[in-house]
């Protein structure tokens, strides 16, 4: 049985890939900004948006995209208002997102197996369409992410310094969330809403473990991210498991397997 | 005019954080070339003063000046270098010393330029400068508690500022280290930077501060030649003991 003969398994892993590069290259930030969590508030936005677009009949990731972006600017704002705290702030989101798309699938005639390929992800569903719209928004994450690096590094590692030394914190705050919003939308038809912000945060966590650099964690973080991705697929399709599932469990696998050897200091 | 000799300046400032006035009418000047040393014991306002300084937190009265401007205004902030009080300089995702010296020159670089050979080199002159040539390519994690400190220091230093602004830089280090603290601020004031530095005491950079100020509950109770200092300790023993 070749994998590689299927057409629709071509497509899962171009798709697969895509998104284990894009979302650990916003997500090392989020991450040096100990804002692990923040992906999944978004993704539960998202998950709003996954509902507002199964019931207006228009491309889900596309309003996912839509709702993620708002999310995002609504946690980033919250965030910086004195009267909130930061989990406050995701807390905030999470809940109202979550019930923004309960309420909303109310209002249609939507199939319990489309909202599942959402919620749990459904990589081998993805039509030509759909791997035009993950290449592109993708390609909108990794561009920004490598472009702004410098700036992105200084904000991540301090802040406070950040902000005297004259960068403009409060937007390229902002570009992050907007990015990690588009990192989500893209990652929820692989993985699903439920499991979205583990690529962000997953890949980067094995990386770092072997790594001494922030560049060579930048990279690795992306290596690990695909190889978690094409791996979990094609054992998911020999195996006859969920892609998701398999997906997120090798990816934590990684991270155990990096964080023994660098303990048994046989790397970095 | 004397606004202009100033870098760095509070005309009765007024701070509020949480209800408590932590800053009571505070006039303060920090003036070109100077070196300046404020003390006084924990809680007595010393970050929020620098914080208020650099427009990090607002006044509720008066004004922060910034090379004569008001500090809302101003925008040559890469002319300001800032060491911040810090526990570590390691952070969530590993970095190497050099990384993190160069990101002292972001702000210098447009938001979708590289860093050049200009870049490259400053951040070797002050690798030299802050005794980290060869820790270069290690992650900060790995090192002690005093060559962290000097990667902070060195990550305001890359930025060749003209101010540079220390918040307790030397808690954490070795009197050994100290002294070579000493001779980096010497190197800095010979070539016209002003410092200010947060201190608990004025230990191995005692030879070269010009002034000192001192506060206590948020009120400057000395300001004057660090000789002088020596007659407050008796009635604020707080003052000169040692971190």
């Amino acid at each position: 049985m070749d994998i590689l003969g299927f057409a629709f398994m071509q497509r899962a892993l171009v798709a697969g890939a895509l998104v284990g590069i894009a979302a650990p290259a916003v997500g090392i930030f989020i991450v040096q900004r100990r804002l692990s969590l923040m992906g999944d508030g978004i993704g539960h936005v998202a998950f709003a948006g996954v509902a507002a677009g199964l019931v207006l009949s228009i491309s889900p990731i596309l309003s996912a995209l839509v709702f993620a972006i708002c999310g995002a600017i609504a946690i980033e704002l919250l965030r910086n208002d004195p009267r909130t705290q930061s989990d406050m702030a995701l807390a905030l989101v999470f809940y109202g997102g979550i019930a923004g798309g309960v309420l909303l699938l109310g209002f249609g005639d939507v199939s319990t197996i489309n909202l599942h390929s959402y919620l749990f992800g459904s990589v081998v569903t993805v039509s030509d369409n759909d791997l035009w719209l993950v290449s592109t928004v993708a390609a909108c994450v990794v561009v920004p992410s490598f472009a702004l690096r410098k700036h992105l590094f200084a904000i991540a590692y301090d802040e406070e310094v950040a902000r005297v030394s004259g960068l403009p914190v409060v937007s390229l705050n902002i570009v992050v969330a907007l990015l990690a919003a588009f990192a989500i939308a893209a990652t929820a038809k692989v993985v699903g809403i439920l499991l979205v912000a583990s690529m962000l945060v997953l890949p980067v966590a094995a990386a770092q473990q072997v790594t001494r650099s922030f560049r060579a964690t930048a990279y690795a973080s992306m290596g690990f991210g695909a190889a978690a991705a094409v791996g979990g697929l094609v054992i998911a399709f020999y195996a006859d498991v969920f892609p998701a599932a398999t997906i997120v469990l090798l990816s934590i696998l990684a991270f155990v397997v990096a964080s023994l050897l660098s303990r048994t200091r046989l790397i970095g | 005019m004397a606004e202009q000799e100033s870098v760095l300046r509070l005309e009765r400032a007024s701070v509020v954080l949480s209800h408590q006035h932590v800053l009571q009418d505070v006039d303060f000047r920090l003036a070109r070339g100077e070196f300046l040393v404020l003390l006084g014991a924990n809680a007595s306002g010393k970050t929020t003063l620098v914080k208020t300084l650099l427009g990090l937190i607002p006044t509720a009265s008066g004004r922060a000046y910034v090379f004569g401007e008001p500090v809302e205004r101003f925008n040559g902030w890469s002319r300001i270098g800032y060491v911040p009080q810090r526990v570590t300089a390691a952070s969530a995702v590993p970095a190497t010393v050099e990384e993190v010296l160069m990101s002292g020159r972001a702000s210098r670089v447009g938001l979708l330029g590289r860093y050049g050979r200009e870049d490259r080199l400053a951040v070797d002159r002050t690798l030299e400068l802050v005794d980290l040539g060869d820790a270069r390519r290690s992650p900060v994690a790995r090192l002690s508690g005093g060559q962290q400190q000097r990667v902070l220091i060195g990550r305001a230093l890359a930025g060749e500022p003209d101010v540079l602004v220390l918040d307790e830089p030397v808690a954490s280090v070795d009197l050994a280290h100290q002294e070579s603290f000493a001779g980096t601020i010497e190197i800095l004031l010979r070539s016209g930077t002003s410092i200010l530095m947060v201190a608990h005491s004025l230990g191995a950079v005692a030879r070269l501060v010009q002034r000192a100020v001192v506060l206590e509950r948020g009120r400057v109770i000395h300001d004057g030649p660090p000789v002088d200092l020596k007659l407050e300790h008796a009635h604020h023993p707080d003052i000169g003991r040692s971190a």
